[in-house]
């Protein structure tokens, strides 16, 4: 076809030379910078060396924290930050060992009351000396808010004098340690009653609240007057919000972070194997568990729940869910931990031939449950469906729900589902978890269920200070638990953290708290 | 007629922010409940909502909440008690940028192989753009994004897979982050635009005046560039007036598929975590953009077009 | 075909003489043609591969999981050990499920107010008009995303949100087709012999918007599904494990690093859905009305 002009060179060339600008101007600047700098420091922690004081990291974690104090942080996005804000009493070690960390010694006078002697000298952010009236004052205020049920044992605080104090008991508790070990942080009167506690956190920790973008990041600084001499090593400590895996991850890669809450799991074997990456030790810490409503619906039948049991893969959830890196649970805490017991009357779980039968006696068939899932956690999701899988071999249907986690929550205190996945950090020591979750009259049992024989167990296991015959009388714990099942345990998830290859001592630990003091930059940033 | 599609603006703003506004109070649930969550009690959810203002009647809280707006200030948001003017100060600028670098990523493209397909209308450059545009047109953004990281990111390596870098910490890295996203999103705009831009331009090309041009003696690319493209630019332009709406839209996609924290994200999040509150803002300001990109453009095309000056349009 | 039919001497210029014209229409059958072609197929596997293993597309474990194309799953596995294939065929299901009610309600409201728009007064015309505006005001995912956040998700709900969105287009689409109708001299005539305009301009409209109104059915379709996909993408659209094209990208996200294909095969199943619908569209446009060569979104 005969083009209507003859000179067509000019239009051709300025078309093609506009094209041309688009894609070198795409590719171009890209391929003039640099990819990642590799370090020239090998990430094997042996080799980073001593610890060096200076320098500063960015934390991206999957969560934010919604609110600094710690009588009221439910949230474990919030419970993670401030944790390097405030101090507790005691802290615990990755072999389960109590040691000092507030309290310079304690002494378990009897069962009810235990005394404590505090560091002398150890100041707060505001200049004011911890007293033990700072103590009685935190413990006090805990007992009537949102984690008031973590100490409801906890009767009153005896305050002796500045450095010295008893916490009288309203029962024995051989969870007593461990308690304080995981939540009870330790605020400064003076600033509570002067300034909202939420907001304008004060505490005794390595570090001091500087800078707090709601939603994004949260700056720490360095407390100067720390009371151990020796740390913390970095200067400054950023927390960001990133709740996507990949871009987390991605933000490791190029430099941006140095170190991620967690990566996406089918990436942990290359990250192990890569010399670009540091990574803190691994301990599955974290239970993931399934709560059956009890009161109404067709869980308020033993069959159905123990039907339940019968109808979950754990193997498949940990491979499918968890890419490998959980280790199957059917009590609260892995072998790691100093009370495991191995007890598993489900052994050979899934049987759908036993679920289906058991579900028969029940009178459960063919109905539509209801899955509760919080939108928070992919992994929820995940498990969600593998179950519904599980159920669908019996016959049985059920709806996934996926909600936000503030609905979430609403609904599991209203009993508004039939199954529902949730999580619970609190498992230091078994008891803090059957007893918050089973005991009767909790105010964090969700499912409803109320039983003299589980109280029972709960009872011997949990209000005793020998802990000889605690450890004696767990495994009957776990079997009642495992028999009656208002709640059943799925898996543990493995908690470990990958850093920068310059970030040292970073190390995971039971109480899953971020323990940023330890950490260091071995090349100064 | 300039001042009637200025008049006409207000309704529609007007129009939308109601329903923005209905949002909120359309939705189940008790918004006072699930901000005290399991602290909820009788008289605390009485304390709240007096608090929020939810007591007071209807056209009230639309009055007063409009009336903010006029000022600035958003409200707080139900979840962190943030002041939501903040957050929308942090990620505004993001997805300014990425929607920016995308229209001018589709017009830097579009417009010259618009033209160029137009000049050999019938040739192999015609059919190979015409092809490649409604490939362009075909492909959600998000699933060229996808296939973009795949290639780009994880394959060549050239730009991160996801991310954001302000300008603060370089220019390069910055542009960087937003590449792919942009090319991902200017997709459906550059293929729409080349169409169209051929369209327009064989449309004013076979005219009469052009061929008395030619006849006169006046150089091709004088013609193309003095009469045609202007001629030509009005369907242009209306086009992109309808076409942004796609790329605002877009962004929460993108956003989402490439980490990017803006105002596209945010909607998302919100959403999720029913914040209602910040919902609306985010609703309100990209429904805001998109009217006043459409005025522009309604006001560009009669600058453009002096006949329409007098003549009303429907 | 030469000018004979009509085309003037311009028409004829610039499009090169019958040759062209030729040409023209034979590149929109082909699109037509093709387009269809691609449609048929995402109908037939949506509709013979549940066939062959219902639970395949929800079965987890039934395979190991993340597998790359080949045998026995075709398409490879999810993160969860099921099928591919059956999950592209499932969301292909839901896809035009929805896509479909969507441009339905869209038609019926839509072509119902068009037509009173052109045959009421004014005033009633412009009320429906501004209205609509206010509608077009919102970017369409944006309209979605504020349906879904007062009444929910879940397929009813994505339907009536897509559906809404459509309506001003058809709108007017529609109000101009029947205005086009009133223009014409046998609507004239029948209305100076007695009979109600609005009669006269119903029984006529048929043949002026069949043609405009098929275009823009076949171009909604493509949106339609891509709305659809990208609001289960960011989480808003039909929950799990119902598999959603969209939903399939979103969660192949995680693993484009080490399993690419679980990404690559919603990826590519969506484009070539929602390609066919715009070939369709487009070659209807252009068959239709060749002189307008361009299809606004």
């Amino acid at each position: 076809m005969p083009n209507i002009f003859k000179r067509p060179g000019s239009l051709k060339f300025l078309a093609l030379a506009s094209s041309a600008l688009v894609v070198a101007a795409l590719s171009g600047c890209s391929a003039a910078s640099t990819t990642e700098s590799t370090p020239n420091v090998s990430s094997d922690p042996v080799s980073l060396g001593e610890p060096v004081r200076g320098g500063s990291a960015t934390l991206a974690t999957q969560g934010s924290p919604v609110n600094m104090d710690p009588a009221d942080g439910q949230l474990y996005a919030s419970i993670l930050v401030y944790q390097n804000i405030f101090s507790t009493l005691i802290d615990v070690d990755k072999d389960y060992q109590f040691v000092s960390n507030l309290a310079e010694s304690w002494l378990q006078e009897d069962d009810l009351t235990w005394s404590f002697k505090l560091v002398e000298g150890v100041k707060f952010h505001n200049g004011e000396t911890l007293t033990a009236d700072d103590v009685a004052f935190s413990i006090d205020r805990m007992r009537t808010s949102g984690l008031g049920a973590f100490v409801s044992v906890f009767e009153s605080v005896e305050v002796i004098d500045d450095l010295n104090f008893k916490i009288r008991l309203s029962a024995p508790y051989g969870a007593m340690e461990a308690t304080l070990a995981s939540f009870v942080d330790i605020v400064n009167r003076k600033a509570v009653e002067t300034s909202d506690p939420k907001e304008n956190p004060i505490g005794t920790g390595p570090y001091k609240l500087t800078n707090w973008v709601k939603g994004s990041t949260v700056t720490l600084t360095r407390f100067d007057d720390y009371f151990k001499a020796d740390k913390p090593y970095l200067d400054e400590v950023v927390f960001e919000t990133v709740p996507d895996d990949s871009v987390r991850l991605a933000g490791l890669q190029t430099g941006k972070f140095d170190w991620i809450q967690t990566a996406p799991a089918q990436q942990i074997p290359e990250l192990l194997e890569s010399t670009e990456f540091g990574q803190s030790n691994s301990g599955a810490y974290l239970p993931y568990l399934v709560l059956l409503n009890t009161v109404s619906g067709p869980f308020t039948s033993i069959e159905a729940r123990q039907g339940l049991n019968w109808v979950i893969d754990r193997k498949q959830i940990v491979e499918l869910a968890f890419s490998g890196a959980a280790v199957e649970a059917s009590e609260a805490v892995s072998d790691v931990n100093p009370f495991f017991s191995g007890v598993n009357i489900y052994e050979g779980a899934p049987d759908l031939g036993k679920a289906q039968a058991l579900f028969e006696e029940a009178g459960v068939t063919d109905e539509s449950l209801t899955i509760l899932v919080d939108q928070a956690d992919s992994a929820y999701a995940l498990i969600a469906q593998i179950i519904q899988s599980g159920l669908e071999g019996v016959g049985m249907t059920s709806t996934i729900e996926t909600v936000a986690s503030s609905e979430y929550f609403g609904r599991l205190v209203s009993g508004d589902y039939d199954i529902a996945m949730t999580i619970f950090s609190a498992s230091l020591d078994p008891a803090m978890t059957y007893n918050l979750l089973g005991q009767s009259e909790s105010g964090f049992n969700f499912t409803g269920y109320k039983s003299a024989t589980l109280d029972a167990a709960i009872e011997t296991f949990a209000f005793s200070t020998d802990q000889d015959a605690r450890k004696a009388s767990y495994p009957a714990l776990v079997e009642a638990f495992q028999t009656e099942s208002p709640f059943l345990f799925v898996a543990n998830r493995q908690t470990q953290y990958f850093t920068s290859a310059t970030l040292g001592g970073a190390s995971s630990l039971p109480t899953l708290e971020v323990r940023v003091e330890d950490l260091w930059q071995a090349v100064a940033r | 007629m300039v001042l009637r599609r200025l008049a006409l603006t207000v309704p529609i703003l007007l129009g939308t922010s109601v329903v923005v506004f209905l949002i909120l109070r359309l939705v189940p649930g008790d918004p006072a409940a699930s901000i005290l969550g399991s602290n909820a009690t009788e008289q605390s959810i009485v304390k709240v909502r007096a608090a929020l203002g939810l007591d007071l009647p209807l056209w009230e809280q639309f009055g007063a909440w409009l009336g903010g707006v006029a000022r600035g200030d958003f409200g707080r948001d139900y979840i962190t008690n943030q002041e939501i003017t903040e957050q929308l100060e942090l990620r505004l600028p993001i997805t300014v940028a990425l929607a920016g670098v995308a229209f001018l990523l589709a017009l830097i493209a579009a417009i010259p192989l618009g033209v160029v397909a137009a000049v050999r209308e019938g040739g192999w450059v015609d059919r190979s753009v015409r092809a490649v545009a409604v490939l362009f047109i075909a492909v959600p953004d998000f699933v060229f994004g996808l296939l973009g990281i795949l290639l780009f990111a994880v394959g060549l390596s050239l730009v991160p897979s996801s991310g954001y870098t302000p300008i603060e910490e370089g220019y390069l890295e910055h542009l960087r982050s937003l590449a792919l996203p942009a090319a991902a999103l200017s997709l459906g705009l550059g293929g729409v635009l080349t169409r169209v831009t051929r369209s327009a331009m064989l449309d004013v090309l076979g005219s009469d005046y052009v061929r008395f041009a030619k006849a006169s003696g006046f150089s091709s690319s004088s013609i193309v560039f003095r009469y045609a493209l202007r001629n030509a630019s009005v369907p242009i332009i209306t086009v992109i007036g309808l076409q942004v709406g796609y790329i605002l839209g877009g962004t929460v996609v993108i956003e989402q598929l490439f980490g990017l924290p803006g105002l596209g994200q945010l909607i998302v999040e919100a959403m999720l975590a029913r914040n209602y509150p910040v919902l609306q803002a985010c609703i309100l300001v990209f429904v805001a953009a998109f009217i006043l990109v459409n005025l522009i453009t309604d006001l560009l095309y009669t600058v453009l077009n002096p006949r329409l000056r007098r003549t009303s349009t429907s | 075909m030469t000018a004979q039919d009509g085309a003037s001497p311009d028409q004829t210029l610039k499009t090169g003489g019958s040759r062209l014209r030729n040409r023209a229409t034979l590149s929109s059958r082909i699109e037509i043609v093709a387009g269809g072609f691609l449609v048929a197929g995402a109908v037939i596997v949506a509709i013979v591969v549940p066939m062959i293993d219902p639970a395949a597309s929800t079965a987890v474990g039934a395979a190991p999981a993340l597998l790359s194309p080949g045998f026995p799953n075709l398409l490879g596995t999810d993160q969860l050990g099921r099928d591919q294939l059956a999950r592209v065929a499932a969301g292909y299901g839901i896809s035009l499920t929805i896509a479909s009610g969507a441009v339905l309600i869209s038609l019926v409201i839509g072509g119902l107010l068009g037509l009173l728009a052109a045959t009421s007064k004014s005033s009633i015309d412009g009320l429906i008009m501004r209205t609509l505006d206010v509608v077009m005001a919102f970017p369409a995912l944006l309209f979605a995303i504020v349906v879904v956040a007062i009444f929910g998700s879940g397929s009813e709900v994505l339907m009536l949100a897509i559906g809404i969105v459509f309506v001003p287009v058809i709108t007017r689409v529609t109000r101009a087709a029947a205005l086009e109708t009133a223009r014409q001299s046998y609507v004239e005539a029948a209305t100076a012999r007695g009979a109600r305009r609005s009669r006269v301009i119903l029984r006529h409209i048929a043949p002026n918007s069949v043609g405009p109104v098929l275009v823009q059915a076949s171009i909604l379709f493509a949106v339609g599904i891509m709305l659809e996909a990208s609001l289960s993408f960011v989480g808003l659209g039909v929950p799990p494990p119902t598999p959603s094209l969209g939903l399939m990208l979103s969660t192949a996200r995680n693993f484009i690093v080490s399993d690419p294909w679980i990404a690559i095969v919603p990826a590519i199943a969506i484009l070539l859905l929602v390609l066919g619908f715009t070939l369709i569209g487009d070659g209807l446009q252009a068959w239709l009305d060749p002189k307008k060569r361009t299809t606004a979104r």
